[in-house]
């Protein structure tokens, strides 16, 4: 899931200063488990731009697929048609296929941050840094690209401080994590394979995915 | 291979020429190692001023591998008698530039330990930064001198058993 926060009030209202009419634009999966694009916060932001003209508000279940946000988008093709700019409670990937599908100025809401594993609301953790060569396999299902602040991907690293890290003193060192775990399954024979550094021809942005016959 | 232990006497920052001109002189330790934080140790090296020969601290924090690369080649070039590799520091604060963290420890050793094989860093002496008191962390040293690392490097009052005669325990010089 992707975690996003909501962007100072006032940012968003010195990008609507030349505005009047708007529509506002939630996202029903990420953002709404995250409380900053759901059903509520719409509404929400709705209240807090009464001053402004509010043609329509709409929940997208998921505005970064433009395949959805197309549809849906149909549903309030006139209101979008007059508006002056959408303000959209979405994630970075969501505010541009809106902007791609609509051809509108729209409004960035959130600031996004991380890959998230939800705990429960209000618990996210990132637990992956989708960096394209997953080491998991070697390290008994524990991320330490995404989870050891150096992404040592060999170690521990000579900081390790007893079991604990040296930049979160409160935290387990990653790599003693993965060792004892390691054990644990008697796989600890995998603890020293190699990992190369990361090969960036195959993962700089912007990345594509795109399926050739 | 060639034993290596005994003591580094290790000068972290280099703030002033002169003071650590004055501080080799003294040549406390087996071995002196000077740090990459603060003056470079190349300039003193350079202008010839530091006698006998240190090894120079390549930290590895905010430097990709080819910086890194550079940093070797440049250290044995101006006539180092070797490298420390290290992790280098990890600093949360205000108007925090992005981490680079491009190498661990294994890797860049692996770089090195290459460069010597091809015959780009003849007679240069490779250590690396470790640490004991862990299962995982001894495993690591152990295979830092697997890997070709021709020491460790200990801070103070540290061992690791069966490994003292590749050991270089540090004594970090604190500047007043």
């Amino acid at each position: 899931m992707i975690v996003t926060t909501k962007k100072d009030f006032n940012e968003i209202l010195s990008n609507i200063a030349d505005t009047k009419k708007i529509v506002i634009i939630g996202c029903a999966e990420c953002a709404a488990v995250c409380q900053t694009g759901g059903s509520q916060q719409i509404a929400e932001m709705a209240d807090a731009l009464s001053e402004y003209n509010v043609l329509a508000t709409i929940s997208i279940q998921s505005p970064c697929d433009k395949r959805i946000s197309t549809r849906d988008m149909k549903r309030i093709a006139e209101e979008t048609g007059r508006a002056d700019a959408l303000i959209a409670l979405a994630c970075g990937s969501g505010v541009q296929a809106l902007s791609e599908v609509t051809g509108k100025k729209v409004i960035a809401a959130l600031d996004t941050h991380f890959l998230g594993m939800t705990e429960r609301v209000g618990r996210f953790f990132e637990r992956c840094s989708h960096c394209g060569y997953c080491v998991l396999n070697d390290t008994a299902g524990i991320c330490p690209v995404t989870r050891c602040p150096r992404r040592v991907k060999n170690g521990p690293c000579e900081f390790i401080n007893g079991e604990k890290c040296d930049v979160y003193p409160e935290k387990e060192c990653v790599w003693h994590a993965i060792y004892q775990r390691l054990k644990e399954f008697g796989d600890e024979n995998r603890f020293l394979n190699y990992h190369a550094p990361t090969r960036w021809e195959h993962h700089h942005s912007p990345q594509e995915a795109v399926w050739q016959k | 291979m060639a034993k290596m232990k005994g003591t580094l006497a290790y000068y972290p920052r280099i703030e002033n020429i002169n003071a650590a001109d004055e501080w080799a002189k003294e040549r406390r330790g087996d071995y002196m190692l000077f740090g990459e934080y603060g003056i470079s140790p190349l300039v003193m090296k350079i202008a010839g001023s530091i006698s006998p020969s240190p090894m120079m601290e390549i930290v590895l924090s905010n430097k990709n591998r080819e910086l890194f690369t550079a940093s070797l080649r440049s250290a044995h070039a101006a006539g180092f008698s070797g490298a420390v590799i290290t992790s280098g520091r990890f600093e949360k604060k205000d108007d925090m530039p992005m981490p680079v963290f491009d190498l661990d420890t294994t890797q860049a050793l692996t770089i090195a330990v290459e460069a010597k094989k091809n015959g780009s860093l003849p007679d240069f002496l490779i250590g690396v930064r470790a640490a004991s008191g862990s299962e995982p962390s001894e495993l690591r040293a152990r295979h830092f001198l697997d890997l070709g690392a021709d020491f460790i490097v200990l801070s103070n009052k540290n061992s690791i058993k069966g490994l003292e005669s590749r050991t270089v325990i540090c004594e970090e010089y604190t500047q007043r």
